[in-house]
């Protein structure tokens, strides 16, 4: 792609451009340790929802085996690094997609064959799945209390360790952009356009000869393999991971709920939805911590899903949208306006 | 041996229960409520609190009634401000809908309630005693109890389903919903009636396991999967096979979590379902109609 086929896509909007570089000089210009551990959570979630996105968006196969995904990856990565005597998370990363991959085969293959509610429940028996194996098999997995790694004060880029945060800033900025031009591709390829069509009917789309059930397994490999290779990123940097963390139901909805909320789908939308959710997620922490028995940050969360699918279906960045639409009609009326009045005169 | 199975047959009529509901309501409006398992810990907590309002070591199943009617108009609610807007919207719509009603819930109830665990002050008499049954094996009073009162609600819902006008106007929505409108059914309110009677039978199976389970805002997750799994197995919109379903899942959690661990059950419940779906994803009973 040349400079202005990028610009032209809807990846390469203007507002985007300017996220992307504020984001490159944030931690530049706001020293704050918190903020820039806030951003970075944004990223991931950003990431997580881009890759949702794909099967669920795209594809409109609502999966809530992303923990699953994750915890695939996660914990491949810091077994390996941990039982194997130090083997580099660059290279585990690949291991861990390809056992991912393996298990959206496992979940996809019977699933795509039927319509409806099947593959949501069985991405749902899934999660369960994996998350009560990793309970079960307490000895070589950590049980409930989860692996730690003691890494923190050495600054290894091969051991994926860092002692700052700012490079796990940058890392994950650029790994979320990654995920956003995977994104584009999976959007521009052919790929995409059969999900697309399929999205809109599928019997008509499967009467031009588009085999739905291959593709939705497609989209759903390539979802679970960044999926997976987010779930090693995230787990070296928190430097630990417990089956809560990164393999439970939970983490499956809210990275569900970042790409809804911010607009199914859509390339910038789950970035629009973690922008949204991870901060309101961290002020409601910090203010309502107390409120009640707790959770309330949570109960919005469900409180926005909720809306979001009553009254914005397409998400948030739908309003973005709709605006610009307004702005380009109203231009036009004046347009027409004016080259109608210069024809009278 | 028998202990156990006894045990995981009387849980699972309140499996059943719960299933029931969840089939009825995608029976007729193809909708699986993925919050069948929150309406279930609703039932639990309105238990709770009218429990506490009635003289200590009173039976709590003299709740039953209203917790009924309760639970009935909460459903009326959430169906007439949510649900109904996405009948026949497609599967994500309604997916992430009750999800998101799931995840309201859970944590309404945490905010409202706090994340301890609580219990009803039941007096241990009741809480502990059985009757013999078989050479050792004992019957637990409060599981035959709840099995009991499943039962009764499936059957009555039977009944209801087919020898009532209202449940036959049921059935045809659930068969064809735009032939029962222009032979003059109120297909909305059929729809709303069968949302909240699933709403209900989640509340009674909510106040029937209080007496055995601790109440919490999350304990219900592991229902909606039980549920879930339970009408998959019995095929989709199958009552009967929900039923069926319910207390198989009954048997091999409390089978699988006696002979082997506590953690290990549910892996063992979502390979079943995971099995079903692979090898008859339209039920054991394999009369469940492709809907598609």
């Amino acid at each position: 792609m040349n400079a202005k086929r990028i610009l032209k896509c809807p990846a390469g909007h203007p507002i985007a451009a300017a996220f992307v570089v504020a984001c490159l000089f944030l931690p530049a210009i706001i020293r704050s340790p918190y903020l820039i551990r806030v951003m970075t959570e944004v990223f991931f979630f950003a990431a997580m929802g881009c890759a949702w996105n794909i099967i669920g968006g795209f594809g409109k196969q609502t999966s809530w085996a992303s923990a699953s995904f994750l915890a695939v990856g996660g914990y491949t990565s810091i077994l390996m690094y941990l039982r194997l005597g130090g083997i580099s998370p660059w290279i585990t990363i690949f291991i861990g997609m390809a056992l991912s991959v393996l298990l959206a085969i496992v979940i996809g293959v019977p699933c795509f064959r039927f319509r409806g509610v099947f593959f949501a429940i069985a991405t749902i028996a899934c999660v369960t799945i994996v998350r009560q194996l990793l309970i079960y098999f307490r000895r070589f997995t950590g049980g409930t209390l989860g692996l730690a790694l003691d890494m923190r004060l050495r600054d290894s880029f091969v051991d994926m360790a860092f002692m700052n945060d700012e490079p796990y800033y940058y890392l994950t900025l650029v790994w979320m952009l990654v995920v956003v031009f995977i994104t584009v591709w999976v959007e521009r390829s052919r790929l995409g356009y059969y999900l697309k069509a399929m999205s809109e009917d599928q019997d008509a789309a499967e009467s031009l000869g588009i085999r739905s059930h291959r593709m939705k397994l497609k989209a759903f490999i390539i979802s679970s393999a960044v999926l997976s290779a987010t779930g090693t990123l995230y787990t070296f940097k928190m430097a630990y991971t417990d089956p809560n963390l990164i393999a439970s139901f939970d983490i499956s909805v809210r990275i569900g709920i970042t790409a809804i909320l911010g607009g199914m789908g859509t390339i910038w939308g789950p970035v629009l939805g973690s922008l949204i959710c991870i901060p309101m997620l961290e002020v409601s922490n910090y203010y309502l911590a107390d409120f009640g028995g707790g959770g309330a940050g949570y109960a919005m969360y469900g409180l926005l899903i909720v809306l979001v699918v009553l009254f914005r279906p397409n998400g948030m960045i739908s309003i973005y949208y709709g605006a610009e639409n307004w702005f380009k009609v109203r231009r036009a009326a004046k347009r027409a306006a004016r080259t109608a009045g210069g024809g009278e005169t | 041996m028998l202990q156990t199975i006894v045990n995981g047959l009387l849980i699972g009529g309140v499996y059943a229960l719960i299933a029931v509901g969840l089939s009825m309501i995608h029976g007729v409006m193809k909708i699986v409520n993925f919050a069948q398992g929150d309406f279930l810990t609703i039932g639990m907590y309105f238990s709770f609190i009218m429990y506490s309002f009635m003289p200590r070591g009173s039976l709590p199943y003299w709740l039953l009634v209203p917790v009924a009617i309760l639970m009935f108009l909460f459903g009326v609610v959430v169906f007439r401000t949510t649900v109904c807007r996405v009948i026949g919207k497609g599967d994500s719509n309604y997916i992430l809908l009750t999800l998101g009603l799931s995840y309201l819930v859970q944590n309404l109830l945490q905010l409202i309630f706090g994340p301890n665990f609580r219990s009803l002050d039941i007096s241990n008499d009741l809480k502990y005693s059985s009757i013999p049954f078989f050479g050792d094996t004992l019957i637990m009073t409060p599981r035959l109890v709840a099995f009991a009162g499943a039962l009764l609600f499936v059957t009555l819902v039977t009944y209801f389903l087919s020898r009532t006008d209202l449940g036959r106007a049921m059935r045809a929505t659930a068969e064809n919903t735009a032939v029962a409108q222009t032979l003059g059914i109120n297909v909305n309110l059929v729809f709303t009636i069968a949302f909240s009677l699933g709403t209900l039978f989640a509340g009674i199976a909510g106040l029937l396991m209080t007496p055995m389970f601790l109440i919490s805002p999350q304990v219900g997750t592991t229902f909606s999967t039980i549920a879930m799994c339970a009408m998959v197995l019995g095929g989709l919109g199958n009552l009967k096979g929900a039923m069926i379903g319910g207390i198989i899942l009954g048997l091999v959690e409390s089978l699988s979590s006696n002979y082997l661990t506590m953690d290990i059950a549910p892996v063992i419940i979502n390979t079943v379902l995971m099995l079903v779906l692979i090898f008859r994803p339209y039920g054991i009973l394999g009369k469940g109609v492709r809907h598609a």
